[in-house]
């Protein structure tokens, strides 16, 4: 009972602050906060391995932290946040900067509002600050839309004629995204630009275009993440009149073809080049799924359920998977500690009526009643040779399914040759 | 590094919640409670259980204060996890840290614990990121847990016993450093009592002033506590560089045997012992340097806290290698006075664009270091040029099933580094 993550977005503002200029080389980031801090939110979008190790993808924005002490708690950190702001304007002569608040700065009540607008005069380098301070006055989301809308307002230049090009609105990292590579490819395909990715990504020259873009698309709406895009999404439709396309994310195969016709739609393509659109996704899926299904179809499998997540999830595209490489579900169980009436909440919303339901122990017989044991959320006993579900972040695609089908693949080879513990 | 504003793309420190929840972990059967936001406890829990060997969620937990436990204060939430906690669980001690926000609020939380009436010991303190960083936190965490628990007096001491300081499993590899470190004493004939703070235990830290000495690992976690036990309850200590290279493993035991008192007969001995296994690397080390020729890597790179990397890179300047130029990066303070400018550049802020505005394209260059300057030089540099050493594991892109430290670990690095220089050498 202890141990259960409230899966509600219970982020910091600071957090919000720098996802809206995360992967952007011409800000930077200040933190009026301890020096810790600065550690912790940098880690939280990388890629993390303990306190002393990390890799992080090291375009994203630099970060400097004010370094508040107990020293500073009884007259204020006031003069810390004016040297490092005239300190960072010196080093690293940002185009603009962004200032993040914690708790603590908050609390003992620093004028950050004066002191940003006093330097930004000074040294003439646009500000931004946000009313919010770690997790107070609004959180997470309080900070990206904070600072997103600012930037909108200061940079956005208002433009009547819509060009061919199309604004990503979404928590998108471009290099690693599947999500991004399907609607570039697919937007390439009706002779579509991306204009750029905001807030995160979009430099100052691509914010001031957001207002001749055609139409904006919301990305990530499967993330729990999600709402505060969409509210940057509903500004910018809102002030700048701009078509707002919120489709189903691409996940799996139907949610692609899905957004394919419906994004074609909204963006008035000819009905005939998203009919051509359509077809080649389906080739391209189907031509992949030829060269697993030879190690699939007719095997069994088994799915258990070791603990329901926090949070609403969707599991459509994983049973459409299974029916499409052959893999007939034997059973789904459900961990015999869960409560019932979650159980069948859980069956209701991932429609799973329709199978052989057991409530029971998740053992390492399970592996050997069936040829893939998939989990949700890894139980402790022979966890190596469960397949998870991710949930968490879904498969997109073509790319992204073919990349999961590696990943049962490998496992299955694994529980096929391997005999001991390691 | 003490400066008021801190550049944070390539110093890997977090705040003082990381080192005291590291301390306190270490001690077997015990809960931790973090008073404070949820945010910074969820992101020091991922971070912090990635390096301990088994899970700590059933074991650290978190009151989730809001905006309106910071106006109406934080009595309630804590006395409700407290509440919980004594009704599931038994805890051998209880630890309640206040986060930065609640410090500042001043809730007296040792009060609200002892009101909930524990039958083990509460050590109540604040450490959040305004008390300092890791290594802040961890000192705080030991000096209050050492206040609270004081060990049994008049127990008989032992000129064989020691205690190790300075340690944790989220530190610099130590899990598998532990056992070369349990090598080398047994070589001396020394046993260890207790590791401050790994495995703790009551029974454990009963018998600590049994001990003549304290040892300390990583001077900057450990040192503040050993001067802290001498005061306090009279236990000597010695702070020594970590036992890397066989050089420096046989004078770290030499060392803590002339303190203990050992006779010079069984000191010889002991010399014999690393004598012999540094003979045994000599005829392979000669054949493979008539191949290659000698052992030669223009740059050398270490990056890490002040003990790990002073242990390293005199390890790697007096008995590994021969180098053009040393760059070390530190992470914590120290004292400037021990560093000798001949041998090494030293580096005390940092960035990534100055770590890799030091390596020439065109030259040889090793890296000793964490995951973090790794993926920093990557960019900048050929994977195929770079030789690499994960120091810091665990880590995110590396394997280490192996010591850094004793005579296995001189012999693990050893490899690493002519793997390197004969890799450049075949092309």
């Amino acid at each position: 009972m202890l141990t259960k993550i409230d899966r509600k977005c219970y982020g910091c503002s600071m957090t919000g602050v720098r996802r809206a200029v995360i992967y952007n080389n011409e800000a930077v980031v200040v933190f009026h906060s301890p020096q810790g801090c600065g550690q912790v939110i940098r880690e939280k979008d990388g890629k993390t391995s303990n306190h002393l190790s990390t890799v992080i993808r090291q375009d994203t924005v630099p970060i400097f932290t004010t370094n508040i002490s107990d020293k500073d708690i009884v007259f204020g950190a006031g003069k810390k946040l004016e040297e490092c702001l005239a300190y960072v304007i010196k080093k690293i002569t940002p185009k603009y900067i962004v200032v993040g608040n914690s708790c603590v700065a908050g609390i003992i009540g620093d004028d950050i509002v004066s002191i940003a607008e006093a330097i930004s005069k000074e040294f003439k380098v646009p500000i931004f600050t946000v009313p919010c301070f770690g997790f107070m006055n609004g959180g997470y989301e309080e900070g990206l839309i904070g600072i997103s809308q600012q930037l909108l307002a200061y940079y956005i230049k208002p433009c009547l004629k819509k060009k061919r090009e199309i604004t990503l609105i979404g928590f998108v990292d471009k290099t690693n995204s599947y999500e991004f590579s399907f609607m570039e490819k697919i937007l390439g395909e009706w002779a579509y630009n991306i204009n750029c990715v905001f807030p995160g990504v979009a430099t100052i020259a691509q914010i001031g275009n957001i207002a001749s873009s055609k139409a904006c698309i919301l990305c990530g709406n499967y993330n729990k993440v999600n709402n505060a895009y969409k509210r940057v999404a509903e500004i910018i439709g809102e002030k700048y009149e701009i078509d707002i396309i919120n489709a189903i994310a691409p996940i799996g195969y139907k949610r692609s073809i899905s957004w394919i016709k419906n994004v074609g739609k909204a963006l008035m393509v000819e009905d005939s080049l998203i009919k051509l659109t359509v077809q080649k996704e389906k080739t391209e899926i189907f031509t992949m799924l030829s060269q697993y299904k030879q190690y699939f179809t007719g095997k069994e499998c088994i799915i258990y359920i070791h603990k329901i997540p926090d949070f609403i999830i969707s599991l459509d595209w994983f049973f459409e998977l299974l029916d499409m490489t052959g893999i007939r579900v034997k059973k789904i169980l459900f961990r015999r500690e869960i409560k019932k009436s979650d159980i069948v909440k859980f069956i209701e919303n991932c429609k799973m009526s329709s199978y052989v339901i057991e409530v029971g122990k998740g053992n390492k017989e399970l592996l050997k009643e069936a040829a893939y044991v998939f989990s949700i959320r890894m139980d402790d006993i022979g966890k190596e040779r469960l397949i998870p579900i991710p949930y968490v972040n879904p498969p997109f695609n073509t790319l992204g399914l073919e990349e999961y089908l590696k990943k049962i693949f490998k496992v299955a080879m694994k529980n096929l040759h391997r005999v001991g513990k390691i | 590094m003490k400066q008021n504003y801190v550049p944070h793309y390539c110093v890997v420190n977090n705040c003082a919640v990381y080192g005291a929840t590291s301390f306190f972990c270490g001690f077997a059967n015990s809960v931790v409670i973090i008073n404070g936001s949820k945010f910074c406890f969820m992101q020091m829990l991922h971070s912090i259980e990635k390096s301990f060997n088994g899970s700590l969620k059933k074991r650290v937990f978190c009151t989730d204060i809001t905006e309106k436990d910071i106006v109406f204060g934080t009595e309630d939430k804590l006395l409700k996890l407290l509440s919980v906690i004594r009704n599931t669980q038994t805890p051998d001690i209880i630890f309640i840290q206040n986060n930065c926000a609640v410090s500042l609020i001043g809730d007296d939380i040792k009060e609200i614990a002892a009101s909930m009436e524990f039958t083990c010991p509460v050590v109540c303190l604040d450490s959040g990121g305004i008390q300092g960083d890791f290594y802040s936190g961890y000192s705080i965490a030991a000096k209050s847990f050492f206040k609270t628990l004081q060990p049994k007096e008049g127990s008989l001491t032992n000129n064989r016993h020691i205690n190790i300081l300075g340690v944790t499993e989220s530190y610099y590899n130590f899990l598998n450093d532990k056992k070369e470190l349990v090598r080398l004493l047994n070589i001396g004939n020394i046993k260890v009592l207790n590791y401050i703070s790994h495995d703790m235990s009551m029974k454990g830290l009963a018998d600590m002033k049994m001990a003549s000495l304290n040892v300390v690992i990583h001077q900057e976690l450990g040192e503040g506590l050993a001067k802290f036990l001498y005061r306090e309850y009279g236990i000597p200590y010695i702070v020594l560089l970590p036992p890397y290279g066989l050089v420096g493993s046989e004078k770290w035991v030499v060392e803590i045997m002339l303190a203990l008192g050992c006779s010079e007969s069984e000191v010889s001995k002991v010399k014999n012992i690393f004598e012999k296994h540094s003979q045994s690397l000599v005829p392979m080390l000669q054949k493979v340097t008539k191949i290659y020729g000698e052992l030669w890597i223009d740059r050398v790179i270490v990056t890490g806290p002040y003990s790990t990397v002073m242990g390293m890179a005199t390890a790697l300047r007096t008995e590994f290698l021969n180098y053009h130029y040393m760059d070390l990066y530190i992470y914590s303070d120290f004292d400037k006075s021990f560093i000798n400018e001949n041998y090494y550049s030293f580096h005390t802020e940092f960035t990534s664009a100055d770590i890799a505005k030091h390596i020439d394209d065109n030259e040889g260059c090793f890296v000793f270091s964490s995951a973090n300057e790794h993926s920093l030089l990557l960019i900048k540099k050929d994977t195929t040029q770079l030789g690499y050493c994960c120091i810091n594991y665990p880590g995110y892109d590396y394997i280490s099933l192996g010591a850094y430290m004793g005579i296995s670990g001189a012999k693990k690095i050893l490899e690493y580094i002519w793997q390197y220089y004969i890799r450049q050498n075949s092309k």
